[in-house]
């Protein structure tokens, strides 16, 4: 990047246009997510914020039979998060989750809107943000659940990067490895960033052996720091449990009896799914807010979301844009490794792939332009250009209706991913 | 802030830490498998745990749990003790019997031979394993104790015990008939 800080003076300089597609980018999911909370008679947050509100309340429990589920199959950094704004605020556990799930849905918002705005400018990558946060498992950055803290601390991680600063992006990284595990994929893409940082320095093959090799070096470097956090988690868990990882071992009482898991089982799930949209059994339908509403199953659209999110890598890593492919990429290794069909959706919220190539691509050039100057348009391009809005209008209507329908599925304790 | 990953000591340091690390995590780590033999309820050979049907026919104590959570035994092989209700005689070569059991194989031992040991009986008696429902009798003089009869199940996978813990029954069994 040319201009690292771009982001930000995109953002100080942006006409009005700019700000307001800004702010609807940070500020939509919340408000939506909230309003349908207050509809459903504000309910608990049901399902792993539950967990995660015990740990913040008393810390963990085990006693060590792993038949039972026990808090501390989940990781402490969010929990920890909830309990410190609690007690700064005088905040209920519930009510400081609640806070703390807005507060970093809108900082993942605000800064993958910086990020990405170095890249597309400050419109594009507003809607671009926009589209990711009401796209159906978004839910899951306001809900109670860790994946709000992965949204947030990748975009700073990402932000981090674009100005040099990773020592900073490994200390991100590390607090987010005891927050979410998926956070492990930040780490081939600060090491890919080093490489590009080095690989645009000019110089022939011999210098770029040596380049890489000292790009390596540095990633290595960085590891203690990115584990910083996890090694003494590992520590605190060896001490009072006896077993560094009980973490792993405690999610045994969540695997029966097994559902099956791994690439072979996800496939087949995936496939079955996909197929259900050809026999029409991929619908199901909602009453949403009094109208009667035919929705996507949630395991037909995750396995949608799947496939677009892996062709959608392809796509990024063909731009060019490494850092960002290698982390969906990673990404969505990590849960064709770990995940099924039942928790994908949740688990690829974070790979922005898609949302973020709907904007590049579907964003006519005129709307994304923020300079003041008016052209005659000919009308080729105006037709173009209004059949990519009106694309770009679809696919998001499309997803916010089904933001909605989850959200709405998710209160009354149904099970969304 | 940046300027430290450009030193060679801090990545020769840096190793060192990780590998420290990943040792820490592999010596300080326990299996799930630890965690169930610690939790799950097992025997000592030769003891019971109590075994009830359900019409109170049954003469026998014994061992019966869902071999998903439970072993049946904390010996290196699944055995099973059954305690009549009244002591057995303990002349030796006056007292004779037989006991059956009513097994069916589990998909890892259709068509495998089982090694079936009876207490008292002379020699360890080998079965090959039927898919479907079947006796299988050993005869035997008399047993190791005057209130217990044990029997023992030699599985072919036993040697890999981290496979298929070889302190599960690993048949499944019906009935068991004394004579």
């Amino acid at each position: 990047l040319n201009d690292p800080a771009a982001g930000w003076l995109a953002l100080t300089r942006g006409d009005n246009a700019s700000w307001f597609f800004m702010m609807l980018a940070v500020t939509t999911a919340p408000i939506l997510f909230m309003t349908t909370w207050t509809l459903a008679g504000q309910p608990g947050y049901p399902w792993d914020a539950a967990w995660y509100r015990a740990i913040a309340q008393s810390g963990y429990e085990f006693n060590g039979d792993i038949r039972i589920q026990h808090n501390v199959a989940f990781l402490p950094g969010y929990p920890l998060l909830i309990r410190l704004v609690s007690r700064a605020l005088s905040l209920s556990v519930a009510q400081s989750q609640r806070l703390v799930s807005i507060a970093l849905c809108m900082v993942g918002a605000l800064f993958y809107t910086l990020v990405f705005a170095r890249r597309l400018g400050i419109r594009r990558a507003a809607i671009s943000v926009l589209i990711w946060t009401l796209s159906p498992f978004s839910i899951y950055f306001l809900n109670g659940y860790a994946e709000a803290m992965l949204f947030a601390v990748s975009a700073l991680v990402f932000d981090a990067i674009d100005r040099g600063r990773f020592a900073m992006a490994g200390l991100l990284i590390s607090f987010i490895m005891i927050s979410r595990p998926h956070g492990i994929a930040l780490v081939p893409a600060v090491a890919v960033a080093l490489l590009v940082l080095h690989a645009t320095r000019p110089g022939g093959a011999r210098e770029g052996i040596q380049r890489a090799a000292a790009a390596a070096m540095r990633a290595i470097t960085l590891m203690p720091l990115m584990m910083l956090l996890p090694i003494v988690l590992t520590i605190y868990w060896y001490t009072r449990f006896g077993d560094a990882l009980v973490y792993k071992n405690a999610i045994y009482a969540w695997q029966v009896p097994p559902i099956g898991s791994g690439f072979g089982m996800l496939a087949r799930d995936v496939m079955r799914s996909i197929g259900d949209i050809f026999r029409s059994q991929a619908t199901t339908q909602q009453d949403l807010f009094g109208l009667k509403m035919i929705m996507l199953k949630p395991q037909v659209m995750a396995s949608i979301w799947l496939l677009a999110s892996v062709f959608a890598t392809f796509v990024l890593l063909w731009r060019k844009e490494f850092v960002f492919g290698v982390f969906c990429g990673s990404l969505i290794a990590f849960d064709l490794s770990q995940s099924d069909i039942l928790n994908i959706g949740r688990h690829m919220v974070c790979c922005f792939a898609v949302p973020y190539l709907l904007a590049a691509y579907l964003m006519p050039a005129r709307c994304a332009n923020e300079s003041q100057e008016v052209k005659a348009i000919p009308r080729r391009t105006l037709f173009a250009s209004s059949a990519e809005l009106v694309a770009l209008a679809v696919t998001g209507l499309f997803l916010v209706m089904h933001f909605l329908a989850y959200t709405q599925q998710f209160l009354a304790r149904g099970w969304v991913s | 802030v940046n300027s430290f990953i450009d030193r060679p000591w801090w990545t020769i340091g840096s190793v060192l830490l990780m590998v420290a690390w990943l040792a820490f995590l592999v010596a300080g780590t326990r299996t799930k498998q630890s965690y169930l033999l610690e939790v799950a309820p097992r025997l000592p050979r030769g003891g019971f745990a109590d075994w009830q049907n359900k019409d109170g026919k049954l003469i026998l104590s014994g061992w019966s749990l869902p071999e998903a959570n439970f072993r049946w035994s904390d010996d290196s092989s699944p055995s099973i003790c059954l305690k009549p209700e009244e002591s057995l005689p303990m002349a030796p070569g006056g007292f004779k019997y037989s006991i059956g059991l009513e097994l069916a194989a589990i998909d890892a031992l259709k068509g495998k031979d089982v090694g079936l040991m009876v207490d008292g009986a002379k020699a360890l008696q080998m079965i090959r394993m039927q898919p479907d429902w079947s006796w299988y009798w050993v005869d035997a003089e008399y047993p190791m104790s005057p209130e217990a009869i044990c029997v023992v199940l030699n599985l072919p996978f036993t040697s890999a015990p981290s496979q298929n813990d070889s302190r599960h029954l690993g048949v499944r069994m019906r009935v068991v008939e004394l004579r």
